[in-house]
């Protein structure tokens, strides 16, 4: 069967992606965790890895063109370039596109080397200001498009919000991902919603995730710990969620304020994520029936590396024996 | 405290150190009836006699390659030059000899002598009575150079200098002996190196030497009146420079205006300006800038004359242009 390969959402403000450069050719031969191409975003330059193996097929876009999210630009296929038109494809192709390359017409010229295209020509800042916006993840970018006049000084950056109210890919937020196996989890899902029909599996994997932490991280001033549970559905959250026991779960309305996000879309198109978040800690669960993917993200300010570590080991480790932990 | 000259304050450091050792002795063209040209050294003739105040031939490569001589045989010569545009004629006996002799003799020798002359334009003394030539000293390793700003660092830094075991150079500005300021009738040094805070500031970084110091001092009041604070540094001392206080002050503000009145190509201004570019980069928020005197030979035309050397309006623009948005 035929796989997908879409533009990825890496912003939470993002309606395009560019491809800055294809890392494969049509007709070569992708493996997973392969970067199949790099999308640029107005924030950066991203490798996006390919989640399924397959030959590349039917390329639609050409390095330099930007696509809307969630369009498809490619397959790929179990043989190389044999898919024909024939192949099953949900999404229609894109007809009243006026050509397959969409280089935007006044600042992002494609450049002829693809792999680090720049927007526009050098801007100018102070040292101060470049300093100052580099600590508060600032991208100069933005005070371009605000109209500032250049060269930017340092009250130009102080009066700028932080670039984390506007997109999760700030310098100070860390990323962590795995890959396990769903049978287990989905057989908790399974026993549990014989009993509680209305349980969802976000809230399962909210519970799961709180558990995780309170083992991992051992908190001592958490009262309560609030954990969002977000789905397409929408979002609930819990105060303490691993101590009430599943058949008593409720949620609470009285907070706003979560300290964990648990963000689950297992069995959509999303591949990869990185939203803005107000949680200074997120895991975003994603996947299918057989596999399951999470990404953990947090604040660098408070989490250090071996903390996340432990915390997505011990996430991991539940989602894989979700029996023995509830025993 | 009480108000004296500078031209006192500079005759009191000489005879308070030259109560205090004998082997000091003073030397130059008419300073001793006379008591130069800038009345700085009447009087002290007739305290320490002929023999250890000293009218000189008028041939200065002379008298200073003696003095040169003095100092590394046991005593410590105060030698006047009475303008600083002489000092062509004593780079041999200064900058090859007395700045050398201590390196040369692998610390065996040393040349405690203090050269006094003067700097500075608008005297109407024409290009070869006006000029500004501490850089040129200040480039020659070996040689400490000295530039006050007030009567009381032209004591204390003097005294200081007088005490030094080897060669210092002092630069005071011929339009400053008869400025009045307050000195202590105590007795006082200032360390050689120590820059001097005048006036503490946020938004720009005025640095300053000599009677750039007081143009400086002018210029951040009429800044304060536009809004602007300014903190105005005195250098005092070229070599050793106290670069830590200038790097710290503009890391401080993120702006910096160096004024100084030697020329400014190759001068005192840049060599300031590199430092603090090396020291302090990432907290710049406007180009470093230096203001000289100009380029060319000091015009005899007062209305020329003057426009040759930085003033306080001048430099409030200078600022102000740095403030709005930092062109060069």
């Amino acid at each position: 069967m035929a796989h997908e390969v879409i533009m990825p959402v890496l912003g939470m403000n993002q309606d395009t992606g560019i491809i800055a450069a294809w890392g494969k050719e049509a007709g070569e031969y992708v493996a997973i965790g392969d970067v199949i191409m790099e999308v640029e975003t107005d924030k950066a330059i991203q490798e996006i890895e390919a989640l399924e193996a397959g030959y590349l097929s039917q390329v639609k876009y050409e390095a330099g063109a930007e696509v809307p999210v969630g369009e498809v630009i490619a397959l790929l296929t179990e043989q190389p370039e044999a898919v024909s038109d024939s192949e099953p494809k949900p999404e229609p192709t894109p007809e009243p596109t006026p050509e397959p390359t969409l280089p935007t017409p006044e600042t992002k010229a494609p450049e002829p080397v693809a792999s680090s295209p720049r927007i526009g020509a050098k801007i100018l800042a102070s040292p101060k200001a470049r300093r100052l916006a580099e600590e508060r993840g600032i991208d100069l970018i933005r005070l371009v498009k605000a109209g500032k006049t250049q060269p930017f000084r340092a009250a130009d950056i102080v009066e700028m919000p932080a670039d984390r109210e506007q997109s999760g890919m700030s310098s100070n937020r860390s990323r962590l991902c795995a890959r396990i196996d769903a049978s287990r989890f989905n057989t908790l899902c399974d026993w549990l919603s014989g009993d509680m029909p209305e349980l969802e599996r976000v809230t399962i994997l909210a519970v799961i995730a709180a558990g995780a932490y309170r083992f991992s991280l051992e908190p001592e001033a958490l009262n309560p710990f609030i954990v969002e549970a977000s789905a397409v559905a929408g979002s609930l959250l819990y105060a303490d969620p691993d101590l009430q026991g599943f058949a008593n779960l409720r949620s609470s309305s009285d907070t706003d304020h979560a300290n964990l996000l648990v963000r689950e879309m297992i069995g959509s198109h999303i591949v990869s994520v990185s939203l803005d978040d107000d949680a200074p800690l997120s895991i975003l669960v994603f996947g299918n029936t057989e596999q399951i993917e999470f990404e953990l993200s947090f604040d660098e300010s408070l989490l250090s590396a071996p903390q996340a570590v432990g915390l997505a080991n011990e996430f991991a480790a539940r989602l894989l024996e979700p029996m023995r932990l509830l025993l | 405290m009480r108000q004296i000259t500078w031209s006192q304050a500079v005759n009191e450091a000489i005879a308070e150190e030259m109560r205090r050792d004998p082997t000091i002795f003073l030397m130059g063209e008419d300073v001793a009836e006379a008591g130069t040209p800038f009345k700085v050294t009447s009087g002290l003739v007739e305290e320490f006699g002929a023999k250890r105040v000293v009218d000189t031939p008028i041939s200065e490569p002379g008298f200073v390659g003696l003095a040169v001589g003095a100092a590394m045989t046991g005593t410590r010569p105060i030698v006047d030059l009475m303008f600083g545009d002489f000092i062509f004629l004593v780079m041999d006996q200064l900058a090859n000899q007395a700045a050398k002799q201590h390196y040369m003799s692998g610390g065996k020798l040393e040349v405690p002598m203090v050269l006094r002359t003067n700097m500075g334009a608008t005297r109407r003394s024409a290009a070869q009575h006006s000029q500004s030539l501490h850089a040129l000293v200040a480039h020659i390793p070996g040689l400490k150079v000295i530039l006050p700003s007030t009567p009381y660092d032209a004591k204390g830094l003097l005294k200081t200098a007088i005490r030094d075991n080897n060669p210092v150079v002092v630069f005071e500005d011929k339009l400053s002996y008869q400025m009045k300021g307050e000195v202590p009738e105590d007795e006082y040094t200032i360390p050689l190196g120590v820059a001097n805070i005048l006036r503490e500031g946020e938004d720009i970084t005025l640095i300053a030497t000599s009677s750039m110091v007081q143009v400086c001092e002018a210029a951040a009041q009429s800044l304060e009146a536009l809004g602007i604070s300014a903190e105005v540094i005195d250098v005092r001392c070229v070599v050793p420079l106290d670069e830590a206080t200038l790097v710290e002050s503009v890391k401080k503000t993120g702006r910096a205006i160096v004024v100084d009145e030697g020329h400014q190509s190759y001068g005192i201004t840049s060599e300031i300006v590199a430092r603090l570019n090396e020291k302090a980069f990432y907290y710049l928020d406007a180009p470093l800038t230096r203001m000289g005197a100009m380029d060319v030979p000091v015009p005899f035309s007062p209305a020329l004359e003057d426009i040759t050397v930085p003033d306080a309006p001048r430099v409030v623009a200078q600022a102000q242009k740095l403030l709005q948005r930092g062109a060069a």
